[in-house]
């Protein structure tokens, strides 16, 4: 309850925004709590949280944090504290901050098919469903993660959200899991 | 002369190794270690050995942290360089997997501007990453970002691949446009070698060389492709070749490794390096595929 007196009290004073729409950020000292927290909150029923970049003064270039109402703030709270996953700070935003990238490319290769976000890469056989490369990237635990996936069905890979402990981890994540879905397809 | 590359593995028994590397039949060794020839810094390493061994050179020195994504060997690795650059004598520098970290990143630049001799300076992967993040990409001689990377590099605002805005969706149509855009917003090292379908070398936002021969369109999806040209350029640069000639044969030669690989999207980094030593030679001869 601190955080909240902390943040809500800078919100009355400061802001002119109704409760509905300001908004504030979770703030983590990693990019595998914010992975965990996200997942707990919408697993949770809070679907209009969203990841995004942190304020300047919290980035030290591999970074994210969870952009959320305040007004649902008391209940985020009560769920991440349960699983011990509170947040190092919340601060109060009234800037637009950056959005990981949603948007998945799909190149086919005729017995494979490669599913592209951002910088990431994964490739699986079309017949047997199985990832057969995971290619770009630059953080460190991208050849962790391949080493986990390559090998496995698209279904039943360890998912980077899981495994993973960085925002390329979080970019694969995107990608495998329009993998998932492409791997319906014929 | 003398080549360092650090970087990570993803191995969480090992703090921090340095140490001569090589290649001995087929197994990638840093001193007495036994690295799994992978994606990222390994088929970097291994690429350089290749091309080392092929000249007579040296073999690369090394400085290796073990990490999964807990940052810890990306510290060991920092702190390392931060301390140790100052007294070394280093003609190429290769810096690569690496958890980004603007403070730590910023004080291996001011270890570098110790040195007696400044090194040739080659960032990829989540060096790059954190050169661009921290503002100091001009410090740098050379980034070898691919396509979606090269996108991060122009959008000024993006402190991560994973935030660039925008034009990912026709990175194959505008990379000439995302070469100009960062360049003049000083977001790209002096030279940039792009990895695609077709390669480019650029100096100061100046394309200076395309390879877009032999096509091996499975090299995309092929983990750690780029990681080999960037060992290569590496290892070229530390026999003598300028930074444009480098690049040129790095990505000349991985083409042909693919095609003698027989490369396919299932085909491993490894079986590509074990083709570098034949693909380089049929290179320097002039007999490689021509357009």
């Amino acid at each position: 309850m601190g955080l909240f007196k902390k943040v809500f009290g800078r919100f009355a004073k400061d802001s002119a925004a109704t409760p509905h729409q300001a908004r504030g950020l979770l703030i983590y000292h990693n990019v595998h709590e914010v992975i965990y927290a996200e997942s707990a909150l919408k697993k949770s029923g809070y679907d209009s949280i969203k990841v995004v970049a942190p304020p300047a003064q919290y980035r030290t270039g591999c970074d994210l944090s969870i952009e959320f109402s305040l007004i649902e703030q008391i209940g985020i709270l009560r769920i991440l504290e349960t699983i011990n996953l509170a947040p190092m700070d919340i601060v109060y935003v009234d800037d637009e901050l950056m959005h990981p990238t949603e948007i998945c490319q799909v190149k086919d290769f005729g017995d494979y098919r490669m599913v592209r976000a951002a910088n990431m890469k994964i490739t699986f056989d079309k017949k047997s469903k199985i990832i057969v490369n995971i290619s770009g990237g630059g953080c460190s635990d991208v050849p962790y993660l391949a080493s986990q996936m390559i090998g496995k069905s698209v279904f039943d890979a360890p998912s980077p959200r899981e495994k993973g402990f960085t925002l390329c981890a979080y970019t694969l994540a995107i990608a495998f899991e329009e993998a998932q879905k492409q791997a319906h397809l014929p | 002369m003398k080549l360092l590359l650090a970087g990570t593995i993803p191995r969480d028994t090992i703090d921090l190794i340095t140490g001569e590397a090589r290649i001995a039949g087929g197994r990638l060794y840093i001193g007495d270690c036994e690295v799994s020839l992978m994606r990222g810094t390994a088929a970097m390493v291994g690429a350089a050995c290749a091309v080392a061994a092929f000249w007579g050179d040296p073999c690369p020195q090394t400085v290796i942290g073990g990490d999964i994504g807990t940052q810890t060997g990306s510290r060991n690795i920092y702190r390392y360089l931060i301390k140790n650059l100052p007294a070394q004598d280093v003609a190429v520098l290769g810096l690569h997997y690496i958890i980004p970290d603007i403070a730590l990143h910023n004080q291996v630049c001011a270890a570098v501007q110790k040195m007696k001799r400044r090194p040739v300076l080659i960032a990829d992967a989540g060096f790059m990453y954190v050169a661009k993040a921290s503002g100091r990409a001009p410090f740098y001689d050379l980034f070898l970002p691919d396509l979606g990377e090269l996108a991060f590099l122009a959008d000024d605002r993006a402190m991560h691949p994973a935030y660039t805005r925008g034009f990912l969706t026709t990175l194959e149509e505008a990379p000439e446009q995302l070469l100009k855009r960062a360049f003049s917003t000083g977001n790209a090292a002096r030279s940039v070698c792009v990895k695609g379908d077709i390669d480019r070398v650029c100096v100061g936002g100046h394309i200076i060389e395309t390879i877009a021969h032999p096509i091996i369109e499975a090299l995309e999806p092929i983990g750690g492709t780029g990681d080999t040209i960037t060992g290569m350029a590496a290892a070229l640069a530390a026999h003598g070749c300028t930074i444009v000639a480098a690049c040129r044969i790095a990505c000349t030669v991985n083409r042909i490794a693919g095609q003698m690989a027989k490369a396919t999207p299932a085909t491993q980094i490894s079986e590509l390096i074990s083709h570098i030593p034949a693909a380089l030679e049929e290179v320097l001869k002039g007999t490689a595929a021509a357009p």
